[in-house]
């Protein structure tokens, strides 16, 4: 039996997955205190509502341990949940229709000049990048805080948000300028 | 693209995570969880499944060889019918599984405990033997490649794979059983019938279970393939 087990873990299998599987009722409350913080957030910068980030994350932890024994290692468990929330998280702003419509609006407005803006100059602090985040359009702060914060590249990126790389890439650069632009308005 | 911003964000990166869910939705969870959990394809499901298959079998055989054991004609038999023709022992009794998957055919046919040679009925009963024998040996190589491809396809259910195993064991050791009272000589032509339709069970039973690991691998796939794309 150990000889199969270790025939299936490419990735060092999770004793506290494991004991979800046994149907260990004290793993699933660890894994979600193991996971909750960094799933809530990754969440609430996609969506940028705490009631709708909370939903999200039991949806997806429900989602998660329902499906625990589908889980096979592919990734690891982190990460597989992490997907399992800005799935959903990308879906909640596809409902609102506001994820790519009001990129291309905006931008021909505002920032004409935003690439000459140099970011050398800019205080960078914990609490001004998150408001500044807050404030960009649902469309960029998906992009921008999935590329930025949870380390995707910009072909996943385009695969989970089903698009084209080319329209990730240019949506990147402009979320970044936006975000620039915001941070020197706040640094004023 | 490796600017301040990026690089500022990565060094503080767990900082930004600092906003917490309310208690609120851990009971949420916690609530929904048991019937969430039970509604899965269940591991006990197959197990059931596995073990209904497994007690009717082995109640089968079981009756099966009990009867045969105390069949009122074998008492009435006159001994000498019963008597084996002393021909090489090692070769007399049909050869185990593992014998049967390492021995060519031909070579485990011609294994048949030779029964009440020396009557005249001696030819018909040699050949139904041999006849037996071949039967058994079709078998047991389908038992043997069956077993091969459910440890195949259940690497990932190692429990299931566990329960099914022993199902099957359970079987072989009646089969086994059978085998050494066939050594003993005792009442061999029906022995043989009942090894038979051991194997014959073990490989139904395979079947199934072969059936419900792949129920179980599509229905896995599907589940992970949905919580990975559609969610």
């Amino acid at each position: 039996m150990q000889a199969i087990l270790e025939l299936t873990a490419p990735i060092l299998h999770d004793e506290l997955v494991e004991q979800c599987k046994r149907g260990d009722a004290k793993s699933f409350s660890a894994l979600y205190e193991k996971y909750s913080r960094a799933m809530y957030n990754t969440s609430l910068r996609i969506v940028n509502h705490t009631g709708d980030a909370e939903d999200i994350l039991q949806e997806a932890f429900l989602d998660a341990f329902t499906g625990i024994h589908s889980f096979q290692y592919k990734s690891t468990f982190g990460a597989w949940l992490k997907r399992i929330v800005i799935n959903k998280s990308i879906n909640h702003l596809r409902k609102q229709k506001a994820v790519l419509i009001d990129i291309d609006k905006t931008v021909a407005i505002e920032t004409p000049n935003a690439e000459t803006l140099d970011e050398k100059d800019l205080m960078l602090k914990v609490q001004e990048i998150k408001k500044a985040v807050q404030k960009l359009p649902n469309g960029y702060r998906a992009v921008l805080t999935l590329y930025l914060f949870e380390g995707y590249d910009h072909e996943e990126i385009a695969e989970i948000m089903e698009i084209s790389h080319a329209t990730v890439r240019t949506q990147y650069m402009r979320a970044k300028q936006k975000l620039l632009v915001l941070l020197k308005q706040g640094g004023l | 693209m490796n600017s301040r911003l990026s690089q500022y964000i990565k060094e503080h990166r767990d900082e930004f995570d600092e906003d917490l869910p309310s208690p609120g939705v851990w009971e949420e969870i916690n609530k929904k969880l048991p019937s969430a959990v039970q509604s899965q394809p269940s591991v006990g499901k197959v197990r059931q499944i596995g073990w209904y298959l497994a007690a009717a079998a082995i109640l089968l055989i079981t009756l099966g060889t009990w009867f045969l054991m105390d069949n009122p004609f074998k008492s009435n038999r006159p001994a000498s019918e019963l008597a084996i023709a002393p021909k090489a022992s090692s070769q007399k009794t049909p050869p185990s599984r593992a014998s049967i998957q390492n021995t060519d055919s031909s070579k485990s046919m011609q294994a048949v405990p030779d029964v009440r040679t020396g009557t005249e009925k001696g030819t018909d009963i040699e050949q139904l033997q041999s006849d037996a024998q071949q039967e058994m040996v079709h078998y047991a190589k389908i038992v043997e490649i069956k077993q091969r491809e459910l440890k195949i396809l259940a690497k990932d259910e190692p429990q299931v794979y566990q329960q099914f195993s022993e199902d099957i064991g359970k079987l072989d050791s009646v089969y086994h059983n059978l085998e050494f009272h066939l050594s003993k000589k005792q009442n061999s032509e029906q022995l043989l019938e009942a090894m038979i339709q051991n194997l014959q069970l073990q490989m139904q039973i395979l079947n199934k279970q072969l059936h419900i690991i792949k129920q179980l691998n599509q229905s896995k796939k599907e589940a992970y393939e949905k919580a990975y794309q559609t969610v």
